[in-house]
């Protein structure tokens, strides 16, 4: 594991997983996760290696060993679109090179936004658990808060966050509140900015937190989708048809 | 031959019990130490869990969909005779240190 500095001064942790040699594919976790729970503890590791595969995953800022910094204005969206620049001046690809990325749920999201802005840096992304709209929508600050003090039962989108925020016992969940609020403050839109790299969205037939990510592939000019059968947005991350799916993808566009 | 069984393993942050999503191995196939063996979900997230050993596996226990609690026994092995009586556990994957390289290739 390294850290690099993103623009801001935070300090973001890239680790290795898969394969020693052979392409390079950028990773981005989902909220409430890390690199090792969304990828290494998943068997992505293994996978990656086997397939030759030279996978850098980026911890998001707030979480797993990357800075955690305070205040909502610390996370948006514009601060995360400065850390995969970060990575990827670490990543320094040389001239022809093909990097690929891959996210998964708000990993997934930050990369459909980053290449929609930036085409031509990724030559293929697998996006994963990705819903069509955002999914922090309609969230209450005060009743966020509230609600991690035990004084109230929050409802809607804002029990959702909470619930998430309280799921890493070695996450803050104050920290992780400040992260959901601050990305909302730029809703996700797919139809902004659509990215022109090939790409292939798959996501658990179960997936009721992400049941419409079909309805971006007319967005895009090169998409597709393939279900994961059988999966939810927790437990879609280890399944061997969501790898394989992934590993194919990648191998075809960046061999 | 003899046996040698692996219990699920303690995979942190207080859980007690896993769900059964996949076996990937089945009785009388031969693994690779490392091979993943089954996929287990807990209420926060789903792990992958590779066989601490190479040998046949003899005895998958539970089914896909199962619960069972960390410390039960998760799956047994046919192992050389002086292999027997080993206590083992299935090993969770461990945090890697390896640097990202500076490299190129």
């Amino acid at each position: 594991m390294l850290r690099v500095r993103s623009a801001d001064g935070t300090r973001i942790a890239l680790h290795e997983v898969g394969a020693s040699d052979g392409p390079r594919v950028l990773m981005l976790h989902g909220f409430a996760s890390s690199s090792q729970s969304n990828w290494v503890d998943a068997g992505w590791g293994r996978a990656f290696e086997e397939a030759g595969l030279r996978g850098i995953a980026m911890d998001l800022r707030g979480h797993g060993d990357s800075d955690k910094p305070r205040g909502e204005n610390a996370y948006e969206v514009e601060r995360f679109k400065e850390d995969v620049d970060a990575a990827l001046e670490f990543i320094d690809a040389v001239p022809g090179e093909k990097i690929g990325c891959l996210g998964y749920s708000m990993g997934a999201r930050l990369a459909y936004r980053y290449v929609g802005e930036e085409p031509g840096v990724f030559a293929a992304l697998a996006l994963g658990g990705l819903p069509a709209g955002e999914p922090f929508e309609d969230i209450d600050r005060q009743m966020a808060d509230a609600a991690l003090r035990g004084e109230v039962e929050p409802t809607g989108g804002t029990e959702f966050v909470v619930q998430l925020a309280k799921m890493l016992p070695e996450a803050d969940p104050t920290t992780l509140l400040d992260l959901a609020f601050g990305v909302a403050r730029t809703p996700f839109d797919p139809s902004v900015h659509p990215p022109v790299s090939p790409t292939l969205f798959m996501t658990g037939d179960k997936d009721d937190r992400a049941d419409d990510t079909e309805t971006m592939v007319p967005l895009l000019d090169d998409a597709r989708f393939e279900p994961i059968p059988g999966r939810n947005h927790i437990n879609a991350i280890t399944s061997r048809k969501f790898k394989a799916g992934v590993i194919e993808f990648l191998q075809s566009h960046l061999g | 031959m003899a046996e040698r069984s692996f219990p699920l393993p303690d995979l942190g942050e207080g859980l007690i019990e896993a769900t059964i999503l996949e076996w990937l191995v089945e009785p009388g196939q031969w693994v690779e130490r490392n091979t993943p063996l089954v996929e287990v979900e807990t209420t926060k997230s789903a792990v992958e869990l590779p066989s601490p050993i190479a040998g046949t596996v003899k005895t998958t226990h539970g089914e896909d969909g199962d619960t069972i609690n960390v410390g039960d026994t998760l799956i047994t092995f046919e192992v050389a005779d002086e292999e027997a009586g080993i206590v083992g556990t299935v090993p969770q994957e461990k945090k890697k240190e390896r640097r990202v390289r500076l490299s190129k290739k």
